[in-house]
């Protein structure tokens, strides 16, 4: 007598759901020639090449700005690998930013695992990249494309007009609440003072964080696009390899891992993927 | 890669379009074949084959020269269908007579009766219906394990994924088609 078996009858569904998801494709097909027309309809949506213009142009960009040293200003030049300002050259000018220049300034600690970088909209070294200082050889091109392009596409944003002013209020009515807060405590005021000033500035804590954590999504669709998406992803998940706390994010930052969800773990407009699956 | 192919390559990576006419001679069948195997319409495989040979032809600049090209083209135009497919609800319209007609008659397989053809299309209909319930990514990884056969190494290039994450939501996947299909019988 056959005798009840749940494995068993676990791998006959598996095995039918197989045959069944196999039947809904079929087989590989052989191969589907399509008509001339089809030839010339792609015909008429290829744009011209810009490439031999394009790199012609970047060998003569290097010649002039480079060799004169007008680009190298901008690097921070102590101790900064070759392939760092070289990496950093490409795309600035790849990315086409417009003057100013953004600059780039590295440091070195110590006790850290995972590569950072940090942007300031003051100043003239406004990108910064902190690297660990006994793993610089160790960072992979991928790596360094993600740091960099994320410095470039997060300065572009902390730029805006919109979001200088945003900062400002939000920074405003901080100060105000700081002060409402050390007012009430000085003076002794009424507890309702004291709890709405303090309320205040948890909230607008609060509204920075958010604020922070969105311009870097918004920033991430940027890298994305200058990229591709494979390389984005390559990156984030090297740099995120580095470190096993890749769920910790800093303050107004999220995590390696919330990013490599978004990055990789979505799909960009189609308008997009013509920057992004090229790679 | 040949030769004569890196030289063609290169000319269109410069702006030559007979060269990259030559590149979709050589390869657009092939490309047709697997768009239509994972979308079923004729109409659409053939979007989706010159959107991904757009896309190719922009991406030619960067293209790595002495790298084989196929396999450069073909994750493009997997990339390109599955969003296209997502975008376009493949899934969610139930497939008619006719168009299962003409997909059977350009690829030459299927069916030799119609009633052959009414109950292809019934079993068909379940495993579509299960698949619209997944959710994208879980449709993506299925699409590319059985409708392209690509390894989860593959699949994971393809999508930019670790191959942990595509093997998880491949299990998740097929779980959840096996109790959809189960239910849908009982």
């Amino acid at each position: 007598m056959h005798k009840w078996d749940p494995v068993e009858r676990g791998h006959g569904e598996q095995a039918n759901l197989e045959n069944r998801l196999a039947a809904y494709y079929g087989p590989e097909l052989q191969e589907q020639p399509l008509p001339e027309a089809s030839w010339l309809r792609l015909k008429t949506r290829l744009e011209p090449q810009r490439s031999s213009k394009r790199q012609r142009l970047w060998q003569w960009y290097k010649r002039s700005h480079l060799r004169r040293g007008s680009m190298r200003r901008h690097i921070h030049r102590r101790s900064m690998p070759a392939n760092m300002k070289d990496a950093f050259s490409r795309l600035v000018f790849e990315t086409r930013q417009m003057p100013p220049l953004p600059a780039l300034y590295c440091s070195f600690k110590a006790h850290m695992c995972v590569p950072t970088v940090r942007v300031s909209p003051l100043g003239r070294r406004n990108i910064k990249l902190i690297l660990p200082s006994n793993e610089v050889r160790a960072l992979e091109p991928s790596e360094l494309d993600v740091l960099l392009a994320t410095g470039l596409a997060r300065r572009l944003y902390i730029r805006k007009p919109a979001h200088i002013l945003l900062q400002l209020l939000l920074m405003s009515v901080e100060l105000f609440a700081c002060i409402a807060l050390i007012l009430s405590v000085v003076h002794k005021a009424s507890i309702y003072i004291f709890l709405i000033a303090i309320m205040l500035c948890i909230a607008m804590l609060g509204l920075l964080q958010i604020q922070g954590r969105r311009r870097a999504f918004k920033a991430d669709v940027l890298v994305v696009q200058w990229l591709g998406r494979s390389r984005a992803c390559q990156g984030l998940h090297a740099l995120a390899n580095r470190n096993r706390s890749r769920r910790r994010s800093r303050w107004g930052e999220p995590s390696l891992a919330e990013r490599i969800d978004r990055v990789c773990g979505t799909q960009v407009t189609s308008e997009a993927n013509r920057l992004t699956l090229v790679r | 890669m040949s030769t004569c192919e890196d030289e063609l390559i290169d000319r269109a990576a410069c702006g030559d379009q007979e060269a990259f006419r030559q590149i979709w001679e050589a390869h657009h069948a092939v490309a047709m074949a697997a768009a239509l195997r994972l979308c079923h319409q004729w109409v659409l495989a053939e979007d989706i084959t010159q959107g991904a040979f757009l896309l190719a032809w922009r991406g030619l600049p960067r293209f790595q020269s002495g790298s084989p090209f196929r396999p450069w083209l073909m994750r493009i135009l997997y990339r390109h269908a599955l969003d296209e497919m997502e975008r376009h609800q493949v899934y969610r319209h139930p497939a008619s007579l006719e168009a299962v007609g003409e997909f059977e008659h350009h690829t030459g397989t299927g069916a030799n009766d119609r009633g052959d053809l009414q109950e292809q299309i019934a079993q068909r209909e379940e495993v579509r219906q299960a698949l619209a319930q997944l959710n994208a990514d879980q449709r993506r990884v299925i699409a590319l394990r059985y409708g392209a056969d690509l390894t989860e190494v593959d699949i994971a290039q393809v999508l930019g994924w670790p191959v942990g994450t595509v093997k998880s939501r491949l299990n998740r996947a097929r779980e959840r088609l096996r109790v959809l299909l189960t239910d849908e019988r009982r």
